[in-house]
Order: C-alpha cells, then sequence, then structure tokens
C-alpha cells in the first residue's frame, strides 16, 4: 500500500512492521497510585501489590466504602492539569519530540469535578470561587490548558466517554496517523480521586466496601477508584524511523464497537467488547491465539467481569483459555477516564520486559477455566501480542493490540 | 482532515419547552435533550431509522462542551450541603449512557465516542467523525451536538474565555451524515443561537442543495 493511501487494508502477515502506514510507540509517561514512571508500576502493578487505603484527601466516613487507591507522595500532582503535563512531558522526553507543536493531541478526562465541587463549596457557603481553577470543570479547557504548558499543536480535543475515553484517543490517535493526516499525536488520559465521582460510585452501589478489588473472583463486590494518568505518543512508522526515533511497540490493530444492550449492563455475551476485539485482531491479521498477553477491563463488578470473560472467549476463539490474562485494577483501581492509556502502557511493559502482571487477590476465579489467568504473582512470558481492552457505561468498548518491537 | 458531508437526515432542537422522558433518566434535560434531537433525525427506531445501513456499519459522534451540567451540579450542590447523591445521577453523569441507550433503541453497534469541545463543537466532531469513517470504511455516521442553557456555573466559565460559547437555552442537534461532496453550509440564519453547537445547526438547516 503506498504510504499515501488514506485507508490501510488489514495487514495479514501478523506484523505492522513493514507497513508504510503502521503506528508506533515512541514515548510514554505514566502514574498510578504507586508513582510516576515506569519503575513505579514494576514495584506496584508487575509485583501485584495492591495500594488501596481509607482515604484522606476528602472526608469519606458518610460513605458505604472508604478505600481508594490514592498516591501521597511529594511528587504528588496538585490537578488533572500538573498530571497531564507530568506525563506529556515524560513521553515526549522519552520520544525524543523536539517539535511538540506538530503534534495534535487527544486525551481522555472528565474534567476537574474538584472544580465543580469547590464551586458549589463556595457558593453555598457564599465564598469566592476561583475562576481560574473553575474552568477545569470543562474537559476541553483543562486539555487546553495542559497542551499550552507542553507546547503542543491542534486540534487538541477531550474525550469524555467514561472509561473508554483514553483508550477512544489512542484509538483515534492510531486513525489518525493511518489514514495520512498526521505524522504523529500525544494520546493521554487523566483522573485523579476526588469526592465527586467517589459519592456518585458510592451511591450507585459500585464500589467494594472491603478494601480490596477481586477482578474475576467468585467473590468480588465491585470496584474502588485509582489515581491515574498516562501519556503516549504515537507515530506513523515512516516518520519515526526518518527522525532516528525508537519504536518501542507498534499498535497492529484497534477496534471500538458498542454493545446496543443497557446503559448499566454490559450485553451478558460480552458482544460490543468482542466485537471491539475482533476488529482489532482483523486490523493486525492476527489470530486470536497469537496473543500473549490479555490486559482486560476486569473492574472487580459482578456483571462485568462475567461479560468480559465471555466476550474475550468468543473473540480470542478456540485457543482462548491458554492466552494469559489479567486485570491490573486489583493494583491501581479503576482510574476511569484514564484507565485506558494506563493500561496500554502497563501491556507495552508486559511486551518489553517479557513479564506479565498480575491480577490482585484473584482466589477463585469466577467461570475457572475460560481462561488462562495469570493470579496474584508476575508470571514470565514471551509475548508478541499484547491486547488492552476497556468498556465503559452505556456499553462502549474499545480495543488496542500491541505488538512488540523486533 | 476535513471532508464534504451528505446529510442524509437531520434535526435541530433549540427549546427550553418540555421533553419527553427517557426511561431510567432524571432530574436533567441533557439525555432527554439528545434522544429528541436524534428522533427528529432518525424517527422512532425501526425497520429503516438508519436508512438502509447496517448498524454495525454506523459510528455514533457526540460533542459537547460541559456535558450534562444538571447532574453534576445537582451532586456537587447536594454535596456541598452535607447531603449524598442520588445513585440516579451516577448512572446518568457521563454522556455513555444515554448513547447507550439510543445504540440499544436504533441497533447501532458500530464505534461510539465522545468529546468536550471548544470554540464550534462541529470543528472538532466533524473531522473527527470523518477520520473514523474512512479508516474504520463505514457507511454514516450519527454526529450530534448538546449543550444545555447557560447555568451560573457554565456561565461564570465563558465569561472567563470566549472560546466557550453557550446557546441561548438547551440545545441539541442531530445529523446522519455519509461521505459526500457537500461543501460548507450557508443556511441556518438563527444558527448563532446554538452557540458552540452553530456549525452543526448550520449543516441541518442548510437547504438540501446546499449540503
Amino acid at each position: 500500500m503506498p504510504s499515501d493511501s488514506p485507508i490501510p487494508s488489514p495487514r495479514g502477515g501478523g506484523s505492522g512492521w513493514g507497513h508504510a502506514r503502521n503506528v508506533v510507540v515512541t514515548g510514554y509517561g505514566v502514574f498510578t497510585a504507586h508513582g510516576h514512571g515506569p519503575e513505579a508500576l514494576r514495584a506496584g502493578v508487575f509485583a501485584g501489590r495492591p495500594p488501596f487505603a481509607p482515604v484522606t484527601r476528602f472526608d469519606a466516613s458518610r460513605f458505604r466504602a472508604r478505600h481508594a487507591a490514592v498516591y501521597e507522595g511529594a511528587d504528588a500532582p496538585r490537578d488533572q492539569r500538573d498530571l497531564l503535563v507530568a506525563c506529556g512531558r515524560s513521553a515526549l522526553e522519552m520520544a525524543g519530540v523536539d517539535r511538540p507543536s506538530a503534534l495534535p493531541a487527544l486525551a481522555g478526562t472528565p474534567g476537574s469535578y474538584s472544580a465543580t465541587n469547590r464551586f458549589w463549596r463556595a457558593t453555598v457557603a457564599g465564598e469566592a470561587v476561583d475562576d481560574g481553577d473553575l474552568a477545569h470543570c470543562m474537559p476541553a479547557r483543562l486539555v487546553d490548558d495542559a497542551c499550552d504548558e507542553l507546547g503542543l499543536g491542534r486540534p487538541r480535543i477531550a474525550f469524555v466517554d467514561a472509561c473508554v475515553a483514553s483508550t477512544n484517543a489512542i484509538v483515534h490517535g492510531c486513525q489518525l496517523i493511518a489514514s495520512g493526516a498526521v505524522e504523529a499525536v500525544l494520546c493521554a488520559g487523566s483522573y485523579l480521586v476526588e469526592e465527586e465521582a467517589f459519592a456518585k460510585f458510592d451511591s450507585g452501589l459500585a464500589l467494594s466496601t472491603t478494601g480490596r478489588v477481586r477482578p474475576f473472583s467468585r467473590e468480588r463486590s465491585g470496584l474502588l477508584l485509582g489515581d491515574g494518568g498516562a501519556a503516549i505518543v504515537l507515530e506513523s512508522g515512516d516518520a519515526a524511523r526518518a527522525r532516528g526515533a525508537t519504536a518501542l511497540a507498534s499498535v497492529a490493530g484497534w477496534g471500538m464497537a458498542a454493545d446496543a444492550h443497557l446503559v448499566v449492563r454490559p450485553h451478558p455475551e460480552g458482544r460490543g467488547l468482542a466485537a471491539a476485539v475482533t476488529a482489532a485482531l482483523r486490523r493486525a491479521g492476527v489470530d486470536g491465539c497469537q496473543v500473549g498477553y490479555v490486559n482486560a477491563h476486569g473492574t472487580g463488578t459482578v456483571a462485568g467481569d462475567a461479560a468480559e470473560v465471555i466476550g474475550l472467549r468468543a473473540a480470542l476463539g478456540a485457543g482462548a483459555d491458554r492466552v494469559p490474562v489479567s486485570s491490573t485494577k486489583g493494583t491501581t483501581g479503576h482510574m476511569l477516564e484514564a484507565t485506558g492509556a494506563v493500561e496500554v502502557i502497563v501491556t507495552l511493559l508486559a511486551l518489553r520486559d517479557g513479564v506479565l502482571p498480575p491480577t490482585a487477590g484473584l482466589a477463585d476465579a469466577d467461570l475457572d477455566g475460560a481462561l488462562d489467568h495469570v493470579p496474584n504473582e508476575p508470571r514470565e512470558a514471551d509475548v508478541r501480542f499484547g491486547l488492552s481492552v476497556n468498556s465503559s457505561f452505556g456499553g462502549l468498548n474499545a480495543a488496542v493490540l500491541l505488538e512488540r518491537a523486533p | 482532515m476535513t471532508a464534504g458531508w451528505q446529510v442524509v437526515a437531520a434535526s435541530a432542537v433549540l427549546s427550553a419547552g418540555p421533553l419527553p422522558p427517557v426511561p431510567g433518566f432524571a432530574h436533567s434535560r441533557f439525555s432527554p435533550l439528545v434522544r429528541e434531537a436524534v428522533r427528529g433525525c432518525l424517527g422512532e427506531p425501526g425497520a429503516d431509522a438508519l436508512h438502509g445501513r447496517p448498524g454495525d456499519r454506523t459510528a455514533v459522534v457526540l460533542g459537547t462542551g460541559f456535558g450534562d451540567v444538571t447532574t453534576h451540579d445537582l451532586a456537587s450542590e447536594r454535596l456541598a450541603n452535607g447531603l449524598l447523591p442520588s445513585p440516579l445521577l451516577f448512572y446518568q453523569a457521563v454522556p455513555t449512557a444515554i448513547l447507550g441507550q439510543l445504540c440499544h433503541e436504533y441497533g447501532i453497534t458500530g464505534p461510539v465516542t465522545c468529546v468536550s469541545a471548544l470554540g464550534d463543537v462541529a470543528e472538532s466532531v466533524l473531522p473527527l467523525a470523518a477520520t473514523l469513517v474512512a479508516v474504520e470504511e463505514l457507511a454514516q455516521a450519527l454526529v450530534i451536538g448538546v449543550e444545555l442553557a447557560p447555568s451560573p456555573r457554565t456561565v461564570r466559565v465563558a465569561a472567563g474565555d470566549p472560546r466557550v460559547l453557550l446557546p441561548r437555552t438547551d440545545a441539541a442537534v442531530a445529523l446522519l451524515l455519509r461521505p459526500g461532496a457537500g461543501g460548507a453550509a450557508p443556511g441556518g440564519a438563527g444558527a448563532e443561537a446554538f452557540g458552540g453547537l452553530a456549525g452543526l445547526a448550520r449543516l441541518a438547516e442548510a437547504p438540501e442543495d446546499a449540503r
């Protein structure tokens, strides 16, 4: 296919490395409750260490649940703008991007619920409102301010589609590059635990009251929220080669699909998730049995995890029970709009390190035998293709398939 | 990416009047407003609501500035007053909720995404939809814009940033678009009342031969 072709066809042969419009990862920045950077991920997420503790960032005493995965180190970001800037700067530096103004930016964020919360507290108390703070309640404005700080180009788009927001940002970044519209893009996601979303999830009985998250376990009882942020530089393979950048992995495939089922429950057979994964595999020309690791959405909810297992089995096919799968939400919490970007980087590290992160707290797997779970301890594995999947309220699903650098 | 569009069907709503409720959604006009615009565009769910194209080759792209301001403010104001938010506010707080409902009603299983935009929402969502349709080889996109009437919070943000464009009252636009040869639409004399949705409203209100 010529390099100026607007639509890449499925590659066949299972490799994107020789493709003219393939998409590669050249840099990333990441933050979770374990701290900043890949070493914090390795020490926390890959070691299977749950970070949940009673929340002190706000008064959680009136809620059913009390725990979250919150980072309290001295270098903790003050707000989501700081978080996006920190992750973006790390990603640009790692990629060696010297002209960030050439890069559009696509970031998943809910905007600052904290700013909305402070506005109403000030209004109720009759106190002055901080307008600079309040502006970040608007997701687009939050992303724009972070992009200004990083010197990024346009378009700048805030993705607000809940738990698939930053996955969709990455998928759209890949589409922009595949279409030939741009050579490189910064994709990101951010969320910091705050009272507003905590209260909503608590009122919806979605949070675990045990202080733990146990994805895929029979005794799973809900999710817990977690701080998270990530940024990733995607480039066309040609552009990366031309400037001598190191490709850390290729994005071999991606997919998005809707359940068309119910607002608050996934399709019981994981129909949309299976369709998103199938689209990603088809684009890459890869069979399900070639996938060496799946970073599942696995929030620890009863209906969500069961549907995901069935959907993954359907999409991965006959060899699904031999595909290693873990959910890292037991070691990060659910990072909402940031979750997809963070988990794509977890998947990237798994490919590069040859180590699979475990599902923390997994003792008695529901639907046991359906998938090759990685319980509690990391597992060494030689993985070429790694898949990261996410789903959201309303039954939106997205999948990103990475291929290890040769 | 710039692209021309064939506008297959369109609807624009600018109204503070009554809206049919959406089962499972409460307190806020955001989701009923979105559904009203989509009903006006596609008609009632049925055999040919997607105009002869399959649901798995139809994308949905929603653009907004602030999203469901009413739901977020209700929850936040309750917290500020020492009260807990209603569980209903949890379920409907994100725009994916109403899109999930609409995908269910119309049998849409293709890619769905939602974005927040500064300035004219059309400038963000139309190129995004064009790229999505082209790269994924889809047949069409249902493009939706929605913004609630000015509220104390959004007025305050808009006062400090001229790129934040609020509508005169509750506003929503829905367009069923296919790749085509259309250019900028000159129609829609009243489109400015749609604030950041003006570009989408012009496309919806333009004469058929101008699309």
